[in-house]
């Protein structure tokens, strides 16, 4: 049975439940923030260091979550900031932008499955081109089907800019499949 | 070629993560939180911390130790009282145990005049009726007991010194002034020995 996050709120508060409060909170969005952290880290490894530090952050900080925002923004918003961070270290190591384009797209043909068809993994490859903000809104909206509304108390962006930023990165990502895209489709 | 990415299956091509990954990452945050928090070490330690007539004991045996241990040091009164018996022993012997040597206890009033006299007396135990002024001393020496040979030592030098003063005082002028040239000899040897 799954928990409301009010419940989930109160066992993490309550000193005596805290670890009861903990694993309800991971058992819910732990799949759908890994997800959202891997695709925008790439490297498995790294995103579950970044996946435990958003749920520590958030263990750490859960008195200043404030009830009148959903749990799992509110999360997104943590880990959206950690895997930042994280992309931030990786880039820093890169002599240029360009390094650091090109290195994230060998590292998503290198971590794609067995089973990862071309189309998925140029899909990949073009979000990596993306500038950051642009990343993310194209990742929360495609992928995770978030509502703008959501996705603008995360980012801390105006609805019309989203839908701005998600029009030009969806052109962006549809223009280099084109290109670089060798069957017929 | 027309694309449209919004008619794709929105699927990643990594793998799925299995779901050991997911328990192992639960009980990774679990531990690195809620562990942290009461670690198996800390609970003794807080046990020794609340225990405040441990720490209030061991406060006032520190001070009272600490207090006893400069108070005593510091005394200039103790140390003074300690040193004095090593230091005027010499003068004590020379002023009572002899009374021809008063005499020349007088001139010890004045320490720089009398340390070259003292100097020359040691010089002289080389001369032959010193000797033997110094080796019947010395035999006298082997028949005491051995607990008081470091006090004794010092009193029989002081005696055989007076002895040696008694003596001096029946030689001439020109004999002391011989005896101190070749006295001079010894004092640079000595530094050097």
């Amino acid at each position: 049975m799954k928990l409301k996050d009010e419940e989930i709120v109160k066992l993490l508060t309550a000193p005596q439940t805290v670890e009861k409060g903990l694993r309800a909170m991971m058992d819910i969005y732990q799949s759908r923030l890994y997800w959202h952290i891997r695709r925008l880290i790439v490297d498995h490894d790294q995103a579950q260091d970044v996946l435990q530090d958003t749920f520590i952050k958030a263990y750490q900080n859960i008195h200043q979550f404030k009830s009148d925002s959903k749990l799992y923004t509110w999360l997104y918003r943590i880990a959206t900031n950690e895997a930042l961070q994280q992309l931030n270290k990786m880039n820093r190591m890169k002599k240029s932008d360009e390094d650091a384009e090109y290195y994230m797209q060998n590292l998503v043909a290198d971590t794609a499955g067995k089973d990862g068809e071309e189309i998925q993994i140029l899909l990949q490859q073009a979000i990596q081109t993306l500038p950051e903000k642009q990343k993310l809104v194209f990742n929360m909206r495609y992928y995770d089907d978030l509502p703008y509304e959501e996705i603008s108390k995360i980012l801390d962006m105006s609805v019309g800019t989203l839908k701005t930023n998600y029009h030009y990165a969806k052109d962006k990502v549809e223009q280099y499949i084109k290109d670089n895209y060798s069957e017929e489709f | 070629m027309q694309i449209d990415i919004e008619k794709l299956n929105r699927k990643t091509p990594y793998p799925e993560p299995s779901d050991e990954f997911f328990k192992t990452l639960q009980d990774q945050v679990i531990s690195k939180t809620i562990g942290e928090k009461v670690p198996v070490g800390q609970k003794e330690a807080k046990i020794f911390s609340l225990n405040f007539k441990w720490m209030a004991a061991a406060a006032v045996v520190l001070i009272a130790g600490i207090t006893a241990f400069f108070g005593l040091n510091d005394n200039p009164e103790m140390q003074m009282a300690q040193q004095k018996p090593i230091v005027d022993s010499v003068y004590e012997i020379h002023s009572t145990e002899q009374k021809p040597a008063n005499m020349i206890a007088d001139n010890n009033s004045v320490p720089k005049q009398n340390q070259p006299v003292e100097r020359k007396s040691e010089r002289l135990n080389s001369h032959p009726s010193i000797a033997n002024l110094a080796k019947s001393e010395n035999r006298r020496n082997n028949s005491f007991d051995n607990t008081d040979r470091q006090s004794y030592a010092i009193e029989t030098k002081k005696k055989s010194e007076s002895e040696v003063e008694k003596v001096l005082v029946a030689f001439t002028p020109e004999q002391l002034k011989d005896l101190d040239r070749n006295s001079e000899q010894d004092v640079y040897l000595d530094l050097y020995n």
